[in-house]
């Protein structure tokens, strides 16, 4: 493409002028890609912290679960739990990171169920279970919350590292590919620019020397 | 000495006499602790299969424990009514399993699945006739008085009506899929009816002994309802809709009660007749799991009492009781180990959690 | 000629044998039907349970024993009709109340002990004496009646 071009001042200029452009845009993707970079290792050691609580909360509360399954049968525990009665409703916004679109999750009503009708939370009578399935189901809707938020950071760990990726493959492609074209071309026009004038300045002293000669 | 109280004791003195003889059948602190101390689940199914739990482990698959359990149950349960005089006294232990086979039939109504995997084999009615009845397809009409009055309850608390005099309706059930129902207030009517049938029954075999452990049982649910409202902070009127009537605390009580900080609760309790329960878990009481301990000890209490007051008694329905109480326990104890040594759970924690006699 | 003493005597018979029959005969019913609960379960306790189901069975002995006494006093056995003043008659019908009544009642009650050894039987097979002991206790009394309606018999001229 680049030898394709005519070798001409005008292109010439053009082509520096892309050049610059293309250097600044590089260092520009070059910054974004860094900081992209810098904020995705910050959400990962978040991620790591968020996974690691919530495999133990997790371990916690299938703890408490196997501890009210050693008092109940597990067509007892199974009936007690079979019909749900809260439903988590959540909104997904969109926040944006560096001009990537990051989910959020929003638990719409957490905070109302917790005052007034927390006992919502247990599908079940009291005469017939025992109080450890109570305790167990506690630490799992205590879990709840903590595997929303680790599900959205997550994602958008996942969504920045796409985001670095596509980053970095274009000041690659700017780096080792467009630039050194540029460059490349640039070069190619100056010499041949150069050999025209070259050209030129060898036929003006030809001519001079005919003249002189010519003279004699 | 009637002519009444000749037949009792004649009835009963076999029945009592065999119930002696099985007493002997229960596991004792002897093999509970083998099975603690065993390592694999083969291990202990091979100690099991030394006791009366022979048929119960054979043909089970060694990880399906609760198979197994159950199994045993339906065992002990064939096993008693073939001599039990009064077969309403086997009926006391069945009916938790139509009680339990009602919640999972009307819960799988309301979500449109059928429940399977749920149903218990135990109850006195089939679970499929539950089933039957809860989809309106037949009437309450076939079934024993203490099967139709949970049914009933169950009915009319979902709005489906008593039927038997209404031809099977289906828009009302549909109505039913689409609306929410409170399993919470539905398990607290069909809880009451279950203790009400409860109450009757014993009434109706007219032991005052068994009376007496109705009502204590009844307490002790009770009271461990009253700490879970209170620790849940579901409000008086979960409390109101969870409290059980055939006890000798009083509603009341626990209204008042509500309020207050536990150290009045350990107070005002061990001024009641469980003054030694309750100054054994006052020690616990501040502690996470109080409740679950209330629970436990309450079971220990509960076992003490009925082993102690039906020792003295050979004609009459109370050893019989008393042995099926013993046989519940046993096989709760073992769901205990079982599931805990499945599961890898050290032995300290499971033993802290047996409520038999062994513990 | 049956004269109102002879009566009297004979309804003695009948007071002692009857009433100490049946509550034996009851009593042996109980504990064997403990025994059989027992044996259903454990063949090889048959024959402990025997030495319990024959215990409340004495009464009926003691109360024939009494009646056959009265008998032979009268000469019944003799077969000739014996003539008994009225007087001799109605001390025979009160000799026999003691083993009559307590026979009936101890009888009865003593099956229930036996019975309740039956279940001491099927748990420790070897505290069986302790059970039997309790059950010879109610016996005592059973004795007691049989002295004294044996005393008041001897007392009675013929």
């Amino acid at each position: 493409m680049e030898l394709r071009v005519s070798p001409t001042r005008m292109q010439l200029l053009q082509l520096k002028r892309k050049l610059a452009m293309a250097r600044r845009g590089h260092k520009l993707l070059k910054d974004k890609r860094d900081e992209l970079m810098r904020q995705f290792m910050e959400l990962v050691e978040s991620v790591r912290e968020l996974r690691l609580e919530v495999e133990g909360k997790l371990s916690r509360a299938m703890k408490d679960f196997l501890i009210a399954r050693m008092q109940m049968s597990s067509s007892e525990i199974g009936v007690s739990v079979l019909y749900p009665t809260r439903v988590l409703d959540f909104e997904v916004a969109e926040s944006s990171t560096m001009g990537v679109t990051v989910p959020q999750f929003n638990p719409s009503d957490e905070g109302d169920q917790a005052s007034g009708e927390s006992s919502e939370m247990y599908p079940y009578g009291l005469a017939m279970t025992s109080a450890e399935l109570d305790t167990a189901i506690d630490s799992l809707a205590s879990v709840m919350p903590l595997l929303l938020r680790l599900a959205e950071r997550e994602k958008s760990a996942e969504l920045l590292a796409e985001e670095i990726e596509r980053t970095r493959r274009r000041v690659n492609a700017l780096e080792y590919v467009l630039i050194p074209k540029l460059e490349e071309t640039i070069k190619f026009i100056t010499m041949k620019l150069e050999e025209v004038e070259r050209g030129n300045l060898t036929r003006l002293m030809k001519v001079k020397e005919m003249v002189r000669g010519g003279g004699v | 000495m009637t002519t009444s109280d000749l037949q009792i004791g004649q009835s009963y003195a076999y029945a009592v006499a065999r119930i002696r003889q099985a007493e002997n059948g229960l596991l004792d602190r002897n093999r509970i602790a083998r099975i603690l101390d065993a390592s694999e689940m083969s291990e202990i199914l091979r100690i099991l299969g030394e006791t009366e739990y022979s048929w119960a482990v054979s043909d089970v698959a060694a990880t399906d424990y609760e198979a197994i359990l159950t199994r045993e149950l339906e065992r002990v349960f064939r096993y008693v009514s073939q001599f039990v005089p009064d077969l309403t006294v086997v009926d006391l232990f069945r009916m938790k399993y139509d009680l339990h086979n009602c919640k999972v039939a009307f819960r799988a109504l309301a979500l449109g699945v059928d429940g399977s995997g749920l149903w218990s084999p135990l109850g006195t009615v089939s679970a499929a006739e539950i089933w039957r009845a809860a989809t309106l397809e037949i009437g309450l009409d076939g079934f024993p008085k203490h099967a139709r009055d949970l049914l009933g309850a169950g009915l009319d608390h979902l709005q489906l009506g008593v039927s038997g005099d209404t031809p099977a309706d289906d828009s009302r059930l549909e109505q039913l899929a689409d609306r929410p129902i409170d399993p919470q207030a539905l398990d607290a009517v069909l809880d009451r009816a279950y203790f009400s049938s409860l109450d009757e029954a014993v009434y109706q075999i007219g032991s005052s002994l068994l009376t007496k452990l109705l009502r204590l049982r009844v307490d002790l649910v009770n009271m461990t309802a009253f700490l879970r409202c209170v620790r849940l902070r579901r409000g008086l009127a979960a409390l109101r809709s969870a409290f059980i009537p055939f006890g000798d605390l009083p509603l009341e009580l626990f209204e008042k009660l509500y309020n207050e900080p536990v150290e009045t609760f350990v107070r005002e309790m061990s001024m009641s007749m469980y003054d030694s329960l309750i100054s054994e878990w006052s020690a616990f009481s501040k502690r996470k799991d109080a409740v679950a301990i209330l629970e436990r000890l309450g079971r220990r209490y509960f076992t003490e009492m009925c082993s102690a007051s039906s020792a003295a008694v050979f004609f009459g329905p109370e050893p019989i009781a008393s042995y099926l109480i013993a046989k519940e326990n046993e096989i709760n104890d073992l769901r205990t180990i079982l599931v805990g040594k499945a599961n890898g759970l050290d032995t300290e924690s499971i033993r802290e959690r047996l409520s038999g006699a062994y513990a | 000629m049956v004269t109102t003493g002879l009566l009297l005597a004979l309804l003695g018979v009948a007071i002692a044998v009857i009433p100490a029959g049946i509550g034996s005969a009851i009593g042996v019913t109980i504990v064997g039907q403990a025994a059989a609960g027992v044996v259903t379960e454990d063949p090889s306790k048959f024959g402990k349970t025997l030495v319990l189901q024959v215990l409340p069975g004495t009464q009926g002995i003691y109360g024939f024993l009494i009646g056959f006494l009265i008998m032979q006093k009268l000469g019944l056995i003799g077969g000739v009709v014996p003539q008994v003043a009225t007087e001799t008659g109605l001390g025979f019908l009160l000799a026999s109340l003691p083993i009559g009544v307590v026979g009936l009642f101890s009888a009865v009650l003593q099956g229930r002990v036996a019975a309740a050894g039956v279940s001491i039987l099927a748990k420790r097979p070897d505290e069986l004496v302790k059970g039997m002991i309790y059950a010879v206790m109610v016996e005592f009394y059973a004795i007691l009646a049989l002295l004294a309606s044996f005393l008041a018999y001897n007392g009675v001229p013929m």
